[in-house]
């Protein structure tokens, strides 16, 4: 096989926990450009790996791959839940993947050389910047995209792997996220949220609308038709919420 | 015949296997929520169910494209197929439809049950599966001596386009670009059509445009006329872009189209209702597909299940017993609310297959048709019995000549 291959495999080993939720789409374009020095950032917010906690980072672009591997030498595994495809031929994106896809191949050694065991906890890698991006543009590729409660483990899964906390490193907690911490806040997991220069405070997720509705993620593929097609958009404004504070974002 | 059997991929290759379904059959979506979606069996056919199957997907096919002849001029039966309004107003444009012009793709759903195999659905506007059905067997193979992968669907379709359109052209696949899902679907068929011969571009629906009822370009950097279309985004959701798009474009446009919006009418589940006033006979139709009623007119109850007309992937299909209450509950109530959106069906008792160590599975073959002729099998498994996004893809094998 090749560097797809060989790659997606260093970040989704087959005997680890955790990374069968690893999304390959972005191992399927390996980076156009050379390879370039990684630098770690240093990620001392991050409680030390007890079992007991997972980690999600809601990071823009590539710092969130940057911060993955920081994690995995704290002992944290990893995984990418990228799942926004990058442009075709060049041409014009909403999203710009290439920073994430460089980094997934380039920090691939390093993340080897940690050597992780095969149940490590986890630290879910997410792109901040998924739905943010222009759309309407004219013959710009819209490749914004929403994280699903189905692109992660259930809370019964979490659970039973011995996780009673997930600790999320975002700026903001989106819609799209709420609809999965929700879920895990109602099965008894405590959600901490942490933004930089600010304090690690207990999240009291809110109920989003189309909370649990059987036809959620239809309704959002629909609603994200109604910018330019294929697009999310403004269609139905609802709070997103931090920890401090409220506002309005797109859902 | 002896019908299906379920075999175990050996354990010590299943890891190979699942990395190679990921890059080499494009499956991107491996895992929903807790659920692997990559089977470790593969599903062996012998030659004859296979023949037979085939034989009812042709027969399917022919009196699906005669209903749709019959129906395109009948603005009263469309109406009782549950479609909203801004369809109904783009079905008017499909007078001039020419079937030789277009190629026809579609996906029937075979389930075996108690009383024989039976159809659940035909996927006629935007199958997916392509990638599964295409590669998947090749892959298994190996593990699997006197079993062999059967048609290629991708082949097929690629056959299908070289006869209506020139090497070197350019074909668009348009898709939901925000979508990983579908992407995959496009990237596959777009990356075999590069290979042999053609250009493939991606697009949303709206970066295509018409000049004459012909597709043009409006990407940037690849501007300019298209000279085939694939699609792989739902009629019914074209009709939420902006009019600006002139999504309507899609109904008479000239450029060869897989599939023409001539697919919308077999994709609304409610087609059986009107049946009797098509004057088409249809007899395969009648045999696989099980009784099917406005929700006024029969169920709900035990042997009736809910299908939305419009639904995808096993959405909103009643079944008891893979549902959550609420989620149960909330398709009654929503059938109650909108009953013209909806069919009453009489259920079939799928009879689950036994794998070698006596897991009992529900099977669906999906059995593509290009143009009439049948193009491949895609197989999906599920430990109870309906099919849906948590099901696994399955490569399915079928017995060597000797």
């Amino acid at each position: 096989m090749d560097e797809r291959y060989n790659t997606y495999r260093i970040w989704a080993p087959d005997d680890a926990l955790w990374t069968q939720w690893a999304k390959p789409v972005l191992f399927a374009h390996p980076p156009q450009s050379d390879p370039w020095p990684i630098t770690l950032p240093e990620v001392s917010w991050a409680p030390r790996p007890d079992g007991y906690t997972a980690v999600i980072t809601d990071q823009p672009g590539a710092s969130g791959v940057l911060e993955g591997l920081s994690l995995a030498q704290l002992g944290y595994r990893p995984v990418p839940l990228y799942n926004g495809v990058p442009a075709p031929n060049n041409q014009a994106a909403s999203v710009n993947v290439s920073g994430i896809i460089s980094v997934l191949y380039n920090g691939a050694a390093q993340l080897s050389d940690a050597a992780l065991p095969t149940d490590a906890p986890p630290a879910f890698l997410l792109d901040a910047n998924r739905m943010n991006g222009q759309a309407k543009q004219p013959g710009r590729y819209d490749n914004r995209w929403c994280v699903f409660p189905q692109d992660m483990p259930s809370a019964d899964f979490m659970i039973h792997q011995g996780i009673g906390q997930v600790f999320v490193h975002a700026d903001s907690i989106p819609n799209d996220l709420t609809h999965i911490l929700r879920r895990y806040q109602e099965k008894g997991i405590r959600i901490l949220h942490f933004r930089d220069y600010g304090a690690v405070r207990e999240l009291e997720v809110i109920r989003p609308s189309h909370f649990k509705g059987l036809m959620y993620r239809f309704s959002t593929m629909l609603g994200l038709t109604q910018n330019a097609a294929g697009g999310f958009g403004g269609r139905i404004p609802e709070p997103t919420q931090t920890s401090g504070e409220r506002f309005y974002g797109v859902g | 015949m002896n019908g299906p059997v379920l075999a175990r991929i050996p354990a010590d290759y299943y890891s190979e296997y699942r990395y190679e379904a990921i890059f080499r059959a494009y499956k991107w979506d491996p895992q929903v929520e807790d659920h692997n979606t990559v089977a470790d069996h593969a599903v062996l056919l012998d030659r004859a169910t296979a023949r037979q199957l085939e034989e009812w997907a042709e027969k399917l096919t022919d009196e699906t494209m005669r209903m749709e002849e019959s129906i395109k001029g009948r603005p009263e039966l469309i109406k009782k197929l549950g479609f909203p309004r801004a369809v109904e107003k783009a079905i008017g444009r499909m007078d001039h439809y020419d079937p030789a012009k277009h190629v026809r793709l579609m996906r029937f759903d075979f389930h075996p049950t108690t009383e024989g195999w039976a159809v659940s659905e035909v996927n006629s506007d935007v199958p997916g599966g392509l990638a599964e059905a295409s590669v998947l067997p090749a892959i298994a193979q190996r593990c699997f001596p006197g079993y062999i992968p059967h048609e290629n669907t991708a082949r097929h379709l690629l056959e299908a386009f070289q006869k209506r359109v020139e090497p070197g052209a350019r074909i668009a696949f348009v898709h939901c670009t925000s979508y990983a899902d579908d992407r995959q679907v496009m990237q596959f068929l777009g990356d075999y059509f590069e290979e042999n011969g053609y250009r493939s571009l991606y697009a949303a629906p709206d970066h295509i445009v018409w000049e004459q009822k012909r597709a043009v370009s409006l990407i940037r950097g690849e501007t300019g006329p298209v000279d085939g279309i694939v699609r792989f985004f739902p009629l019914e959701w074209l009709a939420n872009l902006p009019r600006r798009s002139d999504w309507g474009g899609y109904y008479d446009t000239l450029t060869p189209s897989c599939n023409h919006p001539i697919s919308v009418f077999a994709q609304s589940k409610r087609l059986p209702l009107v049946w009797d006033s098509l004057g088409t006979k249809l007899t395969a139709w009648k045999a696989l597909l099980p009784e099917t009623c406005a929700p006024n007119l029969c169920g709900p109850g035990e042997g009736w299940i809910y299908k939305p007309a419009l639904g995808r992937v096993g959405e909103g299909i009643s079944i008891r017993e893979a549902l959550t209450a609420k989620e149960y509950a909330q398709i009654q109530k929503t059938v109650r609310r909108n009953p013209k959106d909806w069919i009453a069906q009489k259920r079939f008792e799928s009879k689950p297959i036994l794998s070698a160590d006596g897991e009992p599975y529900h099977l669906c073959i999906g059995v593509f048709t290009v143009d009439g002729r049948a193009a491949g099998f895609y197989g999906r498994v599920s430990p109870y019995p309906r099919i849906d996004a948590r099901a696994k893809d399955i490569p399915l094998l079928v017995e060597e000549k000797r």
